[in-house]
């Protein structure tokens, strides 16, 4: 497993502490990918893959942006799926005949219960639509790009190479 | 705001999003499936053919439900818990588009095909039967793959995917065949009704995942995504509609 620089431990624990750890798990996997990219024969180049010659603050600045590429890249996904989702299910519902009837603008995961602290929709399942996960990942979004600004200013300033 | 209060905040942000939303992040998460399906349903709407949300008692349902994990078919009647389908309709010819369908194989090991197009009448029957894997003809199999974190898609998963179409169909490899006589007069033979089988996924396809998709016949898709490579739900679409034909 790749070393992962020891000053955006803070950075990844925020979000291995939480449910959303395999969003975490998958990003470090990517970074061990990069990091073994010079010993595959016959593929094209990694960007992010390591240089030769890179500083271990070279090094640190390189995973940081393969992090946020990888993470904020899944949320900004999610943000996709929904809205996109949202669209087309209002597209249905005047389709199948009630335009007006937002039942349609709902997609249910029925083994997927919501964790019992959701008390605030009363199904307790995933709703894939939900006006709720849209803001919660829009402010994840958020705060995940003040993290990563913040670890970023906080490398620049560090000692060393 | 001081620094780890950044963290603190972040945390929280991820705590509430996780309440919302299990499935986010993980392998199991159906959001893409879900895009894929509406963005399809949508478009064969677009094209003039009827689509109607069912329930397992195959009566219009508002409240779509898809299974988080691969599920049988459900046996028909009253369900609030089992996932619905789409019918789909035109020109007098019916089909069912389904996510995470359990397919039953020749060695009896079932299978989830992510999006399934298939034969009406047989998953009709097996409603009736009391539900389960579907063993019937599968028009139409998708291979929805939600994998950003990864730089190119692992090898396995097409190879994969081939293994499930030849379980489910031995002769799914064979395109066409050509007879001889003794008097060397020859007649050569298409398949018809060959699953049309297709890997869509998020991020980019190995060069040699692609030739081996390829070559099989099945379509190899990368980069499909709001904003990317949306001409590959127009390819399948196409293909959807060529069943009505």
């Amino acid at each position: 497993m790749a070393q992962l620089d020891e000053r955006l431990t803070d950075l990844v624990e925020a979000l291995l502490r939480s449910p959303l750890a395999p969003l975490v798990t998958g990003a470090l996997a990517r970074i061990d990918s990069a990091e073994a990219w010079r010993q595959a024969l016959g593929e094209d180049h990694d960007r992010f893959a390591p240089r030769p010659d890179e500083t271990p603050k070279e090094r640190a600045f390189r995973q940081l942006e393969l992090l946020d590429e990888v993470i904020a890249g899944r949320i900004k996904l999610e943000l996709g799926f929904l809205e996109r989702s949202l669209a087309l299910s209002r597209e249905l519902s005047a389709g199948v005949g009630d335009s007006s009837d937002e039942r349609f603008a709902t997609i249910m995961v029925v083994d997927q219960p919501a964790a019992p602290e959701m008390l605030e929709d009363a199904s307790r399942e995933e709703n894939l639509l939900s006006g709720t996960r849209r803001e919660r990942a829009q402010r994840l979004l958020e705060a995940w790009r003040a993290a990563v600004q913040a670890t970023r200013s906080s490398l620049e300033i560090s000692p060393g190479l | 705001m001081e620094v780890d209060d950044v963290f603190d905040e972040l945390h929280d942000a991820a705590n509430n999003l996780g309440i919302v939303a299990p499935s986010f992040g993980t392998s199991k998460g159906k959001a893409y499936e879900v895009w894929i399906m509406l963005e399809i349903v949508v478009r064969l709407m677009r094209r003039g053919v009827d689509v109607y949300p069912h329930d397992c008692d195959d009566e219009i349902e508002p409240y779509f439900r898809v299974s988080g994990s691969p599920a049988d078919m459900p046996a028909k009647g009253p369900n609030e818990k089992a996932p619905c389908h789409f019918k789909l309709v035109k020109n007098q010819r019916w089909f069912e588009l389904h996510l995470g369908l359990n397919m039953e194989g020749l060695s009896t090991a079932t299978h989830e095909i992510d999006l399934s197009v298939l034969n009406l009448p047989q998953a009709y029957a097996l409603r009736l039967a009391g539900g389960g894997p579907f063993d019937g003809h599968v028009s139409i199999g998708l291979e929805l793959k939600a994998h950003s974190d990864e730089y190119k898609l692992s090898h396995d998963i097409p190879r994969a995917l081939l293994g499930v179409a030849l379980d489910l169909d031995l002769a799914w490899a064979i395109h066409s065949w050509t007879f001889h006589t003794v008097g060397d007069a020859s007649r050569r033979m298409e398949r018809t009704a060959r699953m049309d089988l297709a890997l869509l996924t998020t991020t980019q396809l190995h060069d040699s995942s692609e030739t081996l998709l390829t070559h099989h016949g099945a379509g190899a898709h990368s980069l499909v995504c709001p904003g990317g490579n949306e001409a590959a739900i127009d390819e399948i679409v196409g293909r959807i509609e060529a069943l009505f034909d």
